[in-house]
């Protein structure tokens, strides 16, 4: 049974942190290549299907992600490195997703990639529609880690990177 | 995500050089008043010695917990300022 303080912070949950009104808070928070790779190490473990492994992620300047990668589909086998761009604004909550892009064009290995991505069930917060755009849904992630509340409060998300580092940064506010 | 919350605070949050966190929380006086009258109630007291505070969510998931000590040492600044109605904690994060 919840304690008597967690009823009190479960009852703002719920009224939207009525309690809290005129709060606002900002900030950065730094993600390093280390901690996303150890990330994709552990989700990696869980699936099944091999058919897409991401061997390495190194982040770059400019917003840019290089995906070393194994695709494996049929009698297809090739590793190689992808480069990715990610959109520095996320619209939210207008439009709450995480935008990531090829930074060159792919051909027909794209489309090979996309295949093999279907293969390997992705997460239903992420999406990859034709061209390899990758959308990642973060209210739906929050939503399904049980942070449904935060929606509401957040005003504003982006990202950018350094060598090695992603910062996302943040404002929360409650109206 | 255990594993990994577990390891920023034993490597005291050294993977998270460059957090900046900081804001204005204004607490009503009703939610003070609210939480008052959980800790005479002796809510505070129930708690166990080295009582955790749950990580947001813990209460629908089993994650992991973390200690009120290991996130004081990141605290720069921290002062509370009284208005009418309300008390706003004034905090900055750093890292």
């Amino acid at each position: 049974m919840a304690s008597g303080l967690n009823q009190i912070l479960e009852r703002q949950r719920q009224s939207g942190y009525a309690g809290l009104r005129g709060t606002f808070i900002k900030g950065r928070i730094p993600i390093r290549e280390g901690l996303l790779n150890e990330v994709i190490l552990q989700g990696q473990a869980k699936k099944s299907s091999k058919s897409f492994r991401i061997n390495q992620l190194t982040i770059r300047d400019n917003n840019i992600l290089a995906l070393n990668v194994t695709v494996e589909k049929w009698l297809f086998s090739k590793t190689l490195t992808l480069e990715l761009a990610v959109d520095p604004i996320i619209d939210f909550p207008r439009s709450p997703f995480l935008k990531i892009r090829p930074a060159q064009s792919l051909g027909l290995l794209g489309t090979v990639i996309e295949i093999a991505l279907t293969a390997i069930n992705l997460p239903g917060a992420i999406t990859v529609s034709p061209g390899q755009n990758i959308a990642v849904n973060l209210k739906a992630v929050l939503e399904s880690a049980g942070r449904g509340d935060l929606v509401p409060l957040i005003q504003g998300l982006g990202v950018t990177t350094e060598p090695g580092v992603l910062y996302l940064d943040f404002r929360l506010a409650v109206l | 995500m255990k594993q990994l919350i577990e390891k920023l605070i034993a490597t005291n949050f050294a993977d998270l050089e460059g957090l900046q966190i900081s804001g204005t929380v204004p607490v009503k006086q009703e939610l003070m008043n609210e939480v008052l009258a959980q800790v005479l109630k002796g809510e505070m007291s129930s708690s166990p010695a080295g009582a955790t505070v749950a990580e947001p969510g813990a209460a629908r998931s089993s994650g992991p917990r973390l200690n009120p000590k290991d996130l004081l040492k990141l605290i720069t600044h921290a002062e509370v300022q009284a208005h009418e109605g309300e008390l706003r904690l004034v905090f900055e994060i750093r890292r």
